[in-house]
């Protein structure tokens, strides 16, 4: 009796203070989706209870164009937003600034860099998407292509790239035994959330041992073959994020704050972005840095655009004004694109 | 190695499972002894070899000392002990402290800091060996002639890295009894690691996230967020050392050992030598008993007391860390602790020392939270620019403009007095924790700790933050 007590306190207390039940399902091509038409609840940065549409998206149900640009813009969890209320979000802030807009939010955190175009292929049609802007940072630039999942065929006579995909990950697959209870459960989400880490480092420390108790053996090392440059597979990337509507990219820049409402660029971020500028442009697409916006944001308020009181308070995600600031960037982005592209639109 | 992690556990079940099928009690000592060293080398495995010198030192000078019949020879051997516990904490700890110091002071451009690996825990345990020493010479203790018994007492896993400084009068003549593996123990141990794990997991942990942002760069938040800044690192501080010392008095506890308290509610303090009796006890009493007293204490007039307390403070701020910033704590606390003495002495002189009203206790109790909670700035700053500007944001009108409210640090702080008023209006309520057995087969204490365990499980930051006492 005293373990069901203490059970039903602690699913409620989770409920209240932490997250809601898990909104995600197994999915054989990202590892996982959201779920359609159910409730996300997260109040561990920033306090916000959304609710997915009908595609499993952080926006209201996609209906009809209404003579609107419809612009479909695809992330990770910079862009799912889950932390602020959906009217506050950027993609909504966008669509506010100019009612020709209709901007759908295809955000879904931890979505890497190599799986952007296949999540957008996933919606572009059930939206009919006139434009994708794909909303990327540092994280995607530096971070994703060097994943261990991350794999790039290439020739190895001369480098060239086949192609390059981020694997499902194997913790997908165990997250998938337990799906049914962690989309009842918000407890069981989070003890999975909290265990995740040290089981999987006691693993790793287990398979290192085993590692050292073999015999090393040296790899050959092959000299003939050219493998491509993290720039080359960059560049490969970024042509694969081309559609046949117009493709942009809006680079979030991190900043580093200094009294008085001043503020600089993180320099990793700064260089960065620089990589994915030169990436976009050899790959055609139209790419914008929000530095500046972002920038103004803590000059004009005295306060950060990434961060919350209940987590970091100049890093993590972006809070309200940050949102404001990157939809001012994202409605001036696609109005430019899509006017220059003719697309017709009734006001 | 740190307690809430899954290695501890495994090794810690690893441990509990071969003591309870090996029962001979020699046995049990090598087990505990040999659990002790994987414990202190699974940091790095070097650190083994000079806990295994500071254990060889102590107990052989200390036999040589009780063999010995001229008092020179004892004095020699202390002498040598004290010498190689305080030349080895010195070098590991120190030597790059006071090397750069000179260097400056002496104008040594070239110097260049020597590449040494602080091992975790020497402030412990030489700590405990010179204390066994002293002991020893002053005939206050009966010599240990087994060498795993002292090796144990040096190094026993619980308290080994942060604490509490355990005497040998208080440990040794545990091993000379039956080592007593009981299911009492077990289940009061169980809920006093759980309670020290509550404290560093849901308090400690949580606060540090608020904390370390603020200090990252004080002159960016506004005065009001640098004043919860200090709440919260007066409470982090407590909840981490405390947390980890009730942890270590469990593990003791289940291995059928007692262990001293080491903390017992110092913010409640109304005075700051109240508070030195309440934080830190096993420290606190340690250098009172081995600094302090072997200075003179205060036997030789007022004017040497006030020296030798603030000798004693000076050299307890040192031994938190190599750093100018320790010292002025140290010396800060020393010069609190004077006007303590001097205030104490001019109110007993008029007859008014012991009837203190309820308006009285509430004025001290608050000044002594104050100033205790305004010192940990300089104890928590990386350096001296750090502190000005953090006590320069804290006045009105300074600060940057950004306010951080952090909303879990809000709770926890609510929390904590609450926890605080308990104790002192309801001691009843918390004094009934830890439940024996037969209380714990109750509804109600069932429900308290499965609700405490839960609340680790949900809220710990597993694996992230280590005890800020291991840098200690």
């Amino acid at each position: 009796m005293a373990i069901v007590v203490v059970l039903a306190a602690s699913e409620l207390l989770v409920r209240l203070v932490l997250n809601g039940p898990s909104p995600q399902k197994y999915d054989p091509t990202f590892g996982y989706s959201y779920r359609a038409n159910v409730e996300q609840f997260s109040a561990r940065e920033g306090y916000a209870r959304i609710r997915l549409n009908e595609l499993g998206l952080n926006d209201r149900p996609v209906g009809p164009k209404q003579g609107r640009w419809r612009v479909l813009v695809v992330g990770d969890s910079y862009t799912a937003s889950i932390q602020v209320p959906a009217e506050d979000n950027f993609t909504s802030v966008a669509e506010r600034l100019d009612d020709r807009l209709d901007v759908v939010n295809a955000g879904r955190d931890g979505l890497f860099l190599g799986n952007l175009r296949d999540y957008a292929r996933r919606f572009e049609g059930p939206v009919e998407a006139d434009m994708i802007v794909y909303v990327i940072s540092e994280g995607d630039v530096d971070d994703d292509i060097r994943q261990s999942d991350f794999r790039v065929s290439f020739n190895p006579a001369n480098g060239e790239i086949r192609d390059a995909q981020m694997r499902v990950q194997g913790q997908e697959l165990l997250k998938r035994r337990v799906e049914t209870l962690t989309q009842h459960s918000a407890l069981a989400t989070r003890l999975i959330g909290q265990f995740k880490s040290p089981v999987k480092q006691a693993l790793r420390t287990i398979r290192s041992f085993g590692v050292s108790q073999r015999p090393a053996v040296a790899a050959p090392v092959r000299e003939d073959i050219v493998r491509p440059s993290e720039d080359d597979v960059l560049r490969f990337v970024f042509r694969q994020l081309k559609a046949d509507v117009p493709v942009a990219i809006v680079y979030l820049n991190a900043l580093k704050y200094q009294p008085d409402g001043r503020s600089q660029v993180e320099p990793s971020s700064r260089s960065a972005e620089e990589r994915a500028r030169d990436a976009a442009a050899a790959a055609g697409i139209p790419f914008i840095a929000t530095a500046e916006p972002l920038q103004q944001v803590y000059a004009e308020n005295g306060m950060p655009p990434f961060g919350f009181d209940n987590g970091s308070r100049l890093g993590g995600h972006l809070n309200e004004l940050g949102h404001r600031a990157v939809g001012a960037v994202l409605r001036d982005l696609a109005v430019a694109s899509l006017e220059r592209k003719g697309a017709s639109a009734s006001r | 190695m740190i307690f809430t992690s899954l290695v501890f556990l495994f090794f810690f079940v690893v441990l509990l499972a071969l003591l309870v099928l090996i029962r001979s009690d020699g046995a049990r000592v090598w087990i505990l002894l040999i659990g002790s060293y994987i414990f202190y080398g699974y940091w790095n495995v070097y650190y083994l070899i000079l806990i295994f010198l500071c254990s060889f030192w102590g107990w052989g000078l200390g036999l040589l000392m009780h063999h010995s019949r001229s008092q020179a020879m004892r004095q020699f051997y202390l002498g040598l002990s004290l010498m190689l516990s305080l030349g080895s904490l010195g070098f590991f700890k120190y030597a790059n402290f006071f090397g750069e110091n000179f260097a400056r002071m002496f104008e040594i451009a070239d110097w260049q800091p020597w590449d040494i690996v602080l091992p975790v825990g020497i402030s412990f345990f030489t700590f405990q060996t010179m204390s066994y020493n002293i002991d020893l010479y002053r005939r206050h203790i009966e010599v240990c002639r087994s060498p795993v018994k002292f090796a144990l007492f040096v190094s026993f896993f619980p308290q080994l890295v942060a604490g509490p400084i355990v005497r040998a009068s208080e440990f040794l003549p545990q091993l000379q009894r039956r080592i007593h593996l009981t299911w009492d123990n077990f289940v009061v141990g169980s809920q006093l690691f759980l309670g020290g794990a509550v404290q560093k997991t849901l308090f400690a942990d949580y606060l540090s996230i608020f904390v370390d942002g603020v200090y990252r760069d004080p002159a960016l938040y506004s005065t009001s967020t640098l004043w919860l800044a200090v709440a919260a690192y007066s409470m982090q501080i407590f909840c981490d050392f405390a947390g980890y010392s009730l942890m270590a008095i469990g593990i003791g506890r289940i291995l059928g050992f007692e262990l001293p308290e080491n903390f017992r509610m110092p913010y409640l303090s109304l005075s700051v030598t109240e508070f030195w009796r309440r934080w830190h006890i096993s420290l606190s009493s340690w250098l009172r008993d081995y600094l302090y007293i072997s200075l003179g204490g205060n036997r030789k007039g007022p004017g040497r007391t006030q020296i030798n307390m603030a000798i004693t403070m000076l050299l307890g701020g040192l031994w938190h860390g190599a750093s100018w910033n320790f010292i002025i704590w140290g010396a800060l606390h020393g010069a609190a602790l004077a006007v303590n003495r001097s205030w104490d002495a001019w109110r007993g002189a008029r007859g008014t020392r012991g009837r203190e009203g309820p308006v009285y206790k509430l004025v001290a109790w608050a000044a002594t939270l104050l100033f205790c909670s305004l010192v940990w700035v300089p104890f928590r700053s990386p350096d001296f620019a750090t502190t000005w500007v953090f006590l320069g944001g804290l006045l009105p009108g300074g600060g940057g403009s950004i306010d951080w409210y952090h909303a879990p640090s809000m709770v926890i702080l609510i929390a904590a007095a609450l926890w605080h008023a308990a104790y002192q209006f309801w001691p009843t309520l918390l004094h009934a924790m830890p439940f024996p057995p037969a209380v714990l087969a109750r509804m109600p204490a069932m429900l308290v700790v499965g609700f405490a365990v839960m609340l680790v499980f949900i809220f710990a930051p597993i694996n992230t933050s280590p005890f800020i006492y291991f840098q200690f």
